[in-house]
């Protein structure tokens, strides 16, 4: 499909594919280096929010679109990956280097005991208990004095070796960095053996254990390298929001991250960039929006967060109606219509 | 192939050149030699909804007004009404686009605590003066240069509640409703340490989660616990369901609340129920004929919608009067830190008020290096059900108990 | 011994709408496939609804009950024919998606429309309460229990005995099959979205009767849900008996776990999270619920 012939594995197998697209790549990091000269703080904000929702969706889209298993408690791991992070760097004093990879873990801990009654669980029962896990894990952060619940925990800043990231602008390129990698990695796990194995049993998962794929050993997987990205994304966001409540991690987050994948292209990769950043990006868009007109129409300035919900809820479900491979799949009709202009087919 | 590639590099390259000339030098934020932007940050969508209008009608007035007198030190006032939506997040968003999108200098007014102390990072980190509404003991105690509160915190207003009804009544038995999180949590404090100032306790307190509305397994605890007062820290909503849930039981146990809930929507949701409900605030009912009060609607008359605001007995008068004894506050640190206006001039101009007459409407406003809340003192209103208003049952005192 | 009977009634009496709501659920999941995790929602709206009629146009309460479960009804044919024509034949996952869209989208407009205020619906019961062999019963707690129970008796009644009853179990069992004896599918599927959407407004009303009206209502139906899981989601009856028993533990569980504190935990707003509890313990021991019937999957 589109065209190219390759005659060997490793070029099929390969990241970049083509000269073009690393011309591209290239440019694009260029951009992303000059970036911060010429956006305002609030536009790097809105960046940097994108890049935390990417890891979260990348993470998401592994377990929900590469493996079949619909999961609508994503931001509980998100939350576990935050005040695991907030824990230990205040409780126990670690520094960053330590506490982002264990939020990833206790993350990754959790979602592979989730993963384990998953196994019995199919389609809408797995679901609706995912979404339990959500509410009882909300529930427990809020109740627990450890927590404090309502109160919030403050978080400290991120210190590596000494040097503390402060600015947006800093906190844009580190977090771009992570969420780079985070792609990286991801693209790599697709396209390796356990990718084939979790597509495999999103199609069809009797015929995949017939054909020897271990079911149990994959699916825990899927939901373990699944919380851990959340895990990561959530202990960012700790850090960069610098304080957190029980309230910011519950449903609506987990909807939130599954209209990213759902908008963006379930199954693939760029779909979970596409959606993460449209997601992020339309609340604030609206903001925008509404500050324009605000001096003419003075009433709007309440009906933002109607506002907000309502183009959320129309466009997740105007993404489904018409268009259920998401932007992903826009991007590559668009592609393929490119390249082989001006044959139809 | 090649030249297709080479084209399209040096293409970027130019554009990134471009960009980069784009950069932009940086002065103080939000202030002008013409101007300066204010920020007030009120809930229009959340559970304290009821008290953005009002808020944020008081702040417009009085900087129309100030506008009009040709501004502070030969600066106009922008100010920017945002939706906060009380809860932490959803403030946070706020804080985020009015400072780094509009760019303000302050923030005169943000409304609900826990919402404060979520965005008090993002303050401290880019130099904002905060003022938040319902502050915390922790923003006095032991405080923050960024923080200021022109009025009274919930800690002390707790306690006063706490010290009416044990002056009534020493033997009375108290119990508290208080909502989980910082402003709750705070006037718990408040209430236990009178309680324990005037040789008493809190016999039963329960927390609920802000939003909920079934008060029946609190209540039960409540009526079990046999108490005879039932401290409120709660938002409107709430005070409303525990009314009805008292009728429910027919229980004829009596009530105080935190200040946020004395508005006349109250006698909409309950109706007579409602007689006798007691709470405690800083500001004095709107139709008390007052200086600082008719100060106010000479104000709102040329400025605002009389009819519609002050002049309108069902609207939340003493919540108009709240913001303005905020937006007075901060109008008065721009006097006093003069023409050359930075974060730090404007937070020794605050600290340098002394005193600042209110005309009666609520505790004058005095700051100090050491002292960044205004004031302990409020009052006591009981609710008439029969007129659909609040007549004072305590002129402003502070209360007993050490607030240090 | 007085306390517990009190509980429970109100426990039932929640426990009731929790059975209307997982009805709406059930009926709409049998005979179109769909999970309507809009069915909160739905509630919302037509407590809202009754709201206008009530309060704000000043209409006697009984009217305004019946219009607006008229109006629901009609909401629930119209999103069916909006939304869900389309998505014959597509995966679970993307329905249940659109139900989530659609729910938000209610809530939007809900609050553009009447405002993120909380509202009062005067009904003639409200706030009056019967003493009964020395316990304090509210009036409203009854009336729910008892209008609920007769719409159960008429439901389960009208699908084993009515014809129209009959080709709905028929068309949810096999849509293809009941096609070609005859029933018309598609306007079995927009029956029950009315019938689902006006069952839901019953609720919504009798949850406004026993607190306010207000955006954050619609929370109730992600409970009732579970009440479905729990019965069995492919069965009326289960739902019945799933809401009634979410109702009462959910009282039972709050009065007597409530305030208690285990190293540093406080179980405190136990009614917010016992529904999940239940569910998950459901789903572990029995995914398919009391009455449910377990599903063979073929390769």
């Amino acid at each position: 499909m589109g065209g190219k012939f390759e005659t060997s594995y490793k070029s099929d197998m390969a990241l970049f594919k083509t000269l073009w697209v690393k011309v591209w790549l290239a440019i694009f990091i260029a951009f992303i280096i000059v970036c911060p000269y010429f956006l305002s703080l609030y536009q790097l904000g809105i960046l940097n929010e994108i890049s935390i929702a990417v890891i979260g969706a990348l993470g998401l889209n592994l377990v929900v679109g590469y493996t079949g298993q619909i999961s609508l408690g994503h931001g509980a791991f998100v939350a576990i990956g935050a005040y695991t992070t907030a824990l230990a760097s205040d409780h126990l004093g670690l520094p960053f280097v330590v506490t982002l990879p264990l939020s990833g873990f206790m993350a990754a801990l959790l979602g592979m005991i989730v993963g384990v009654p998953a196994l019995r669980l199919k389609g809408l029962y797995l679901a609706l208990g995912t979404l339990a896990f959500g509410f009882i894990v909300e529930y427990v952060l809020f109740h627990w004095d450890l927590t404090k619940g309502d109160m919030g925990m403050a978080v400290k800043r991120i210190s590596i070796a000494g040097y503390e990231i402060r600015s947006e602008k800093e906190y844009f390129y580190f977090l771009f960095a992570f969420a780079a990698l985070a792609t990286l990695c991801a693209k790599n796990i697709v396209r390796s053996k356990f990718g084939r194995s979790f597509i495999a049993i999103r199609d069809r998962d009797i015929a995949a254990e017939a054909m020897g794929i271990p079911l149990a050993k994959y699916k825990v997987m899927a939901f373990g390298i699944s919380s851990f990205y959340a895990g990561i994304a959530g202990a960012l966001l700790a850090h960069y929001q610098k304080w957190i409540v029980p309230g910011s991690f519950d449903l609506s987050l987990s909807i939130a991250y599954i209209a990213m994948i759902i908008l963006g292209g379930l199954g693939t990769i760029l779909g979970s960039i596409l959606g993460a950043a449209l997601i992020t990006g339309i609340p604030h868009g609206i903001v925008y929006a509404t500050d324009l007109v605000k001096d003419s129409y003075p009433v709007l300035g309440g009906l933002i967060v109607d506002l907000k919900m309502g183009i959320f809820g129309l466009i997740v479900v105007l993404a489904l109606l018409f268009e259920p491979q998401g932007l992903a799949g826009i991007y590559r009709r668009a592609k393929l219509y490119w390249k082989t202009w001006p044959f139809k087919y | 192939m090649r030249t297709r590639v080479f084209m399209v590099t040096a293409l970027a390259a130019g554009l990134l050149c471009l960009m980069l000339s784009a950069a932009a030098g940086s002065e103080v934020r939000g202030v002008t030699d013409k101007e300066v932007k204010l920020a007030c940050l009120v809930d229009f969508s959340g559970p304290g909804k009821y008290a953005g209008t009002p808020i944020s009608d008081a702040f417009k007035d009085y900087v129309a007004w100030v506008n009009d007198q040709g501004g502070v030190s030969g600066r106009k006032i922008e100010l920017i009404v945002e939706d906060n939506g009380i809860l932490p997040n959803t403030t946070m968003n706020a804080a985020k686009k009015v400072i780094l999108k509009d760019g303000v200098f302050a923030i005169a007014f943000n409304l609900g605590s826990a919402g404060a102390s979520a965005i008090l990072p993002l303050c401290e980190e880019n130099k904002v003066v905060m003022m938040p509404h319902g502050a915390n003991k922790k923003f006095f105690d032991p405080g923050n240069q960024w923080v200021f509160v022109p009025h009274t915190v919930q800690y002390s207003m707790a306690a006063l509640a706490v010290e009416y009804v044990l002056e009534k009544n020493p033997k009375a038995r108290i119990g508290m409703i208080y909502q989980d999180d910082g402003f709750g949590r705070e006037g718990l404090e408040g209430a236990q340490a009178a309680a324990k100032f005037m040789n008493s306790q809190i016999v039963e307190a329960a927390p609920y989660k802000m939003g909920t509305i079934d008060f029946s397994p609190q209540m039960n605890a409540m009526k079990e616990a046999k108490v005879d007062w039932i401290v409120l820290w709660t938002y409107l909503a709430q005070s409303a369901a525990i009314i009805k849930q008292k009728t429910k039981m027919g229980w004829d146990v009596n009530l105080i609340s935190n200040n946020t809930t004395g508005v006349p929507p109250l006698f909409d949701l309950v109706g007579d129920e409602a007689e006798g409900y007691l709470l405690v605030t800083p500001y004095a009912p709107g139709y008390m004929d007052l200086p600082g009060i008719n100060r106010a609607k000479e104000i709102n008359k040329k400025y605002g919608n009389y009819e519609k605001q002050l002049g309108n007995p069902k609207y939340p008068d003493y919540l108009y009067l709240a913001g303005w004894g905020y937006i007075e506050a901060a109008v008065e640190g721009l006097r006093k830190a003069g023409k050359d206006l930075t974060p730090e001039s404007y937070i020794k101009g605050l600290e340098s008020i002394n005193n600042y007459d209110m005309g009666g409407m609520g505790p004058n406003i005095t700051f100090g290096p050491k002292r960044h809340v205004s004031s302990f003192s409020s009052l006591i209103l009981k609710a008439d059900a029969k007129n659909k208003r609040f007549v004072i049952e305590k002129p402003i005192t502070e209360p007993k108990t050490p607030q240090q | 011994m007085d306390k517990v009977l009190e509980i429970l009634i109100n426990g039932l009496s929640m426990g009731a709408i929790y059975a209307l709501l997982a009805l709406g659920f059930v009926l709409i999941f049998k005979s179109t496939g769909i999970l309507n995790f809009a069915q909160g929602e739905l509630s919302m709206v037509g407590a809202f609804i009754c709201y206008t009629f009530a309060t704000l146009l000043g209409l006697p309460y009984a009217l305004a009950f019946l219009i607006a479960i008229f109006l629901g009804g009609f909401l629930g044919v119209v999103i069916d024919m909006l939304f869900f024509r389309k998505m014959v034949g597509e995966p679970v996952f993307s329905t249940i998606m659109i139900t989530v869209g659609l729910a938000s989208i209610l809530t939007s407009a809900s609050g553009l429309i009447w405002g993120h205020d909380v509202y009062s619906i005067k009904a003639p019961f409200t706030d009056k309460t019967l003493v009964v062999a020395g316990m304090i019963l509210s009036r409203g707690a009854l009336y729910t229990v008892g209008i609920s129970i007769l719409l159960f008796i008429v439901f389960v009644a009208f699908f084993n005995r009515s014809l129209l009853g009959i080709s709905m179990r028929g068309a949810s069992e096999d849509p293809h099959t009941a096609g070609l004896m005859g029933i018309n599918v598609k306007s079995i599927h927009m029956i029950a979205w009315a019938i689902g959407a006006a069952v839901a407004v019953v609720a919504g009303v009798f949850m406004a009767d026993q607190s306010f009206v207000r955006l954050a209502m619609s929370h109730t139906g992600i409970k009732a849900i579970a009440a479905a899981i729990l019965g069995g989601i492919d069965s009326i009856r289960g739902a019945i008996v799933g809401g009634a028993i979410i109702g009462v533990v959910e009282g039972l569980a709050a009065n007597y776990l409530s305030g208690t504190i285990v190293g540093g935990f406080h179980f405190g707003d136990v009614k917010e999270v016992t529904a999940f509890a239940a569910m998950i313990l459901v789903l572990m021991i029995r995914p398919h619920g009391i009455f449910g019937k377990e599903k063979v999957e073929r390769v």
